[in-house]
């Protein structure tokens, strides 16, 4: 552990407030650096000078009649009934139905089938018809997005031409 | 929670309003200082406590027996305190703007007397000034009432990582203050 690293735990180390297997290595650092030991017993002498001021200087306390007088004040009042708090914690109400539009509108997404355009054959036998030709004569490739369920459909004719269709 | 505190607990709650008093006598004096650094001042130290005992005893029923009493009361000092603060500091900017600054300047230091007292006062007070609020009271809760770090992060309705980070500024910064302003200080407890 080096002397910049120990600048963040020597505060701790001196009133206390770290893991003893810390402790251990920053101690045994100050073995080797005695200018982090130096600090650290100046942290020590800083705690303890602020606890005596602190122990030194108390406050007034209530006199007898003055303690008994604030009692018989607060005894007179009523000890509060337990509030019944029906816990309905609303981030986890709000977590669940938010995930539950979300799977909704996925499932809409993915379960909808493309409408057809109007106008359009979506099939070979249809643009046949639609071309007037034979429907052997007329080959297609279908491409099906898995992610939004977009159909592609690509006609070729016989000469594997793509195939203009309408008029 | 000992077996003695249960009792009255639960005496107090059956009725026996007496056996408050001995419920909160443990306390009276560790609450009081705590209030006192965290004001400054007897009078208004009086005042929080008599504040956190009177909701101790109000809400008394809503304490749960598995958990330790004294830092339920800690924790309701330190929420009185708070308030009580931002009570003072409101009234302050009101009165402010008003003839009757001094007279409430004045009121706010109270009745102590005695040099040497009011001298080691002033030097809690002049280490205690450099501290933000959260660092006041986590410095006041750790160091000076001898809680762990894991009570004074109960107490302060935070993370115990919270009050770590907190009690290192403060200590640096009272170390650095009484090298600076007080070192006499230091020299007699090398």
């Amino acid at each position: 552990m080096n002397c910049r690293r120990m600048k963040k735990y020597v505060p701790l180390l001196s009133g206390g407030g770290l893991p003893a297997q810390k402790g251990k290595r920053i101690r045994a650092h100050f073995e080797r650096c005695p200018g982090c030991g130096q600090e650290a017993r100046e942290f020590e002498a800083a705690l303890k000078a602020a606890k005596h001021l602190a122990v030194a200087d108390t406050p007034e306390d209530w006199s007898q009649a003055g303690w008994r007088k604030m009692m018989a004040v607060i005894t007179s009042e009523k000890v509060g009934r337990r509030k019944v708090v029906i816990a309905i914690s609303f981030k986890p109400v709000l977590a669940a139905g938010l995930a539950l539009v979300l799977l909704a509108a996925g499932a809409f997404f993915l379960l909808k089938k493309p409408a057809n355009e109007p106008g359009r054959p979506s099939s070979p036998s249809a643009l046949a018809a639609a071309a007037q030709v034979r429907p052997e004569e007329i080959s297609s490739v279908t491409i099906v997005s898995q992610e939004t369920g977009l159909k592609i459909i690509w006609f070729f004719n016989k000469d594997l031409d793509l195939e203009k269709f309408g008029k | 929670m000992s077996d003695q505190e249960k009792d009255l607990v639960e005496r107090v709650l059956s009725g026996d309003t007496a056996a408050f008093e001995l419920l909160i006598a443990p306390y009276r004096k560790p609450l009081l200082g705590l209030a006192y650094r965290m004001s400054r001042n007897s009078e208004d130290a009086r005042e929080i406590t008599q504040d956190a005992f009177l909701r101790a005893f109000k809400y008394l029923r809503n304490f749960d027996a598995d958990k330790s009493f004294k830092n339920w009361l800690y924790k309701i000092l330190v929420h009185a305190a708070r308030n009580f603060q931002n009570k003072r500091a409101r009234e302050e900017r009101v009165l402010a703007s008003g003839p009757v600054k001094e007279a409430a300047a004045r009121g706010s230091l109270g009745p102590e007397k005695g040099l040497e007292r009011r001298e080691l006062r002033s030097r809690l007070m002049d280490c205690l000034d450099v501290l933000t609020p959260r660092e006041k009271e986590v410095f006041l809760l750790r160091d000076i009432e001898d809680l762990t770090i894991r009570e004074s992060a109960r107490i302060l309705g935070c993370s115990a990582i919270s009050v770590r980070v907190h009690l290192s500024a403060a200590r640096s910064k009272i170390r650095n203050r009484i090298k600076s302003r007080h070192p006499e200080l230091m020299e007699g407890n090398k």
